[in-house]
């Protein structure tokens, strides 16, 4: 699910890249530029034989703005799309999304079970702890990398 | 693009109405789901497996694929989180991990799939009508979904199914359900006898 927050002060003092808040987040502080934070970027591990993943990572908004997230390319996988899960009475299906909003003041979670970038034809095995770059595009023009961590198949979370 | 559609209506009926917030109570004979049963498929040893191997064991089932990207890693880690609060008595309840993709899901890719979680999981497969024919027992519905790249995606039934010790299905859940909800069905059944 999305999962759209109030800007607390932790995260204003996160986004603002303030030494003594940022240095206990290095995954935001990595993605931080112009007012838009990026923040726990991590993947799931692929193999030789299931060549699919999926990425996962908090986007913070801290302008005046909506800011709209348009694409995401990840090094070494063909295809990296934005993708919903709906519930259709029992029967999941995901949805390509064309852009995911992200509003003024604001921050959204990909979460597992939830919005997430799916990672296709992935050329070389993403291993446990493993970096991947991944790009951002927003509609401003403005893109963002940020370095993703591999975690087991299993993982629910970036830690 | 044409899309394969499997038994679709009586499925999403069926398990749309399964979503429960609270610890669930033991259901009477008249409060179990009345499909579901045993089956034959091959298991990720290239063997065949029937339900009724299990001899007496309860088990959980859900129907997914090992490309499946986001759902099938979030519907383990739920069932791992539900394991583990029934604790030692649910040490040998397995998952069946039933694949809708058998063009990809071989035994071989199931084996490496299944020993990716902590937790006995029986990775399933079959030819397109044997698979077909499990998911109309249990009311399960998937479809393959092109994408315009070599890849494809499988839309398909979501729920867990709570089998008891005779094999027959006692509940089913959302594959999101809290792990507290499924733990008090895998309790109820371990409670029973055969």
């Amino acid at each position: 699910m999305i999962r759209t927050h109030c800007l607390g002060a932790a995260l204003v003092l996160l986004a603002a890249g303030l030494p003594a808040a940022a240095q206990h987040d290095p995954a935001a502080r990595r993605g931080s530029d112009r007012g838009i934070v990026i923040g726990d970027a991590w993947v799931r591990e692929s193999t030789a034989t299931r060549t699919s993943s999926s990425g996962y990572l908090r986007i913070v908004n801290r302008t005046d703005r909506p800011v709209a997230l348009v694409q995401v390319s990840v090094v070494g996988a063909a295809g990296a799309q934005l993708h919903a899960i709906v519930d259709q009475e029992g029967r999941t299906e995901m949805r390509p999304l064309s852009r995911l909003t992200i509003p003024a003041n604001a921050s959204v979670d990909l979460a597992p079970g939830g919005t997430h970038i799916m990672l296709t034809d992935i050329a070389r095995p993403l291993a446990v702890g493993r970096m991947v770059e991944m790009r951002l595009t927003f509609d401003d023009g403005g893109t963002r990398t940020v370095r993703a961590v591999v975690r087991p198949l299993s993982a629910m979370s970036v830690r | 693009m044409t899309r394969s559609v499997v038994c679709v209506a009586l499925a999403i009926a069926a398990v749309s109405g399964c979503r429960r917030t609270e610890p669930a109570p033991q259901p009477g004979e008249a409060d179990r789901p009345p499909f579901g049963g045993d089956f034959t498929l091959t298991d990720q040893d290239n063997k065949p497996f029937r339900l009724q191997d299990l001899r007496g064991r309860p088990a959980l089932l859900f129907f997914g694929y090992t490309s499946c990207p986001d759902m099938c890693p979030v519907t383990m880690s739920r069932i791992v989180a539900a394991l583990r609060l029934v604790g030692a008595p649910a040490r040998d309840v397995p998952t069946l991990f039933v694949s809708v993709d058998p063009k990809r899901d071989t035994p071989a890719v199931l084996k490496e799939y299944v020993a990716s979680f902590s937790a006995p999981v029986i990775g399933l497969t079959g030819t397109d009508e044997e698979i077909g024919r499990v998911a109309s027992a249990y009311h399960a519905a998937y479809e393959i979904v092109p994408t315009g790249t070599k890849n494809y995606l499988v839309n398909h039934t979501s729920a867990i199914f709570v089998i008891d010790r005779g094999g027959r299905l006692y509940r089913y859940f959302k594959y999101d359900e809290k792990p507290e909800t499924l733990a008090a069905a895998l309790r109820a059944v371990l409670r029973e006898g055969p």
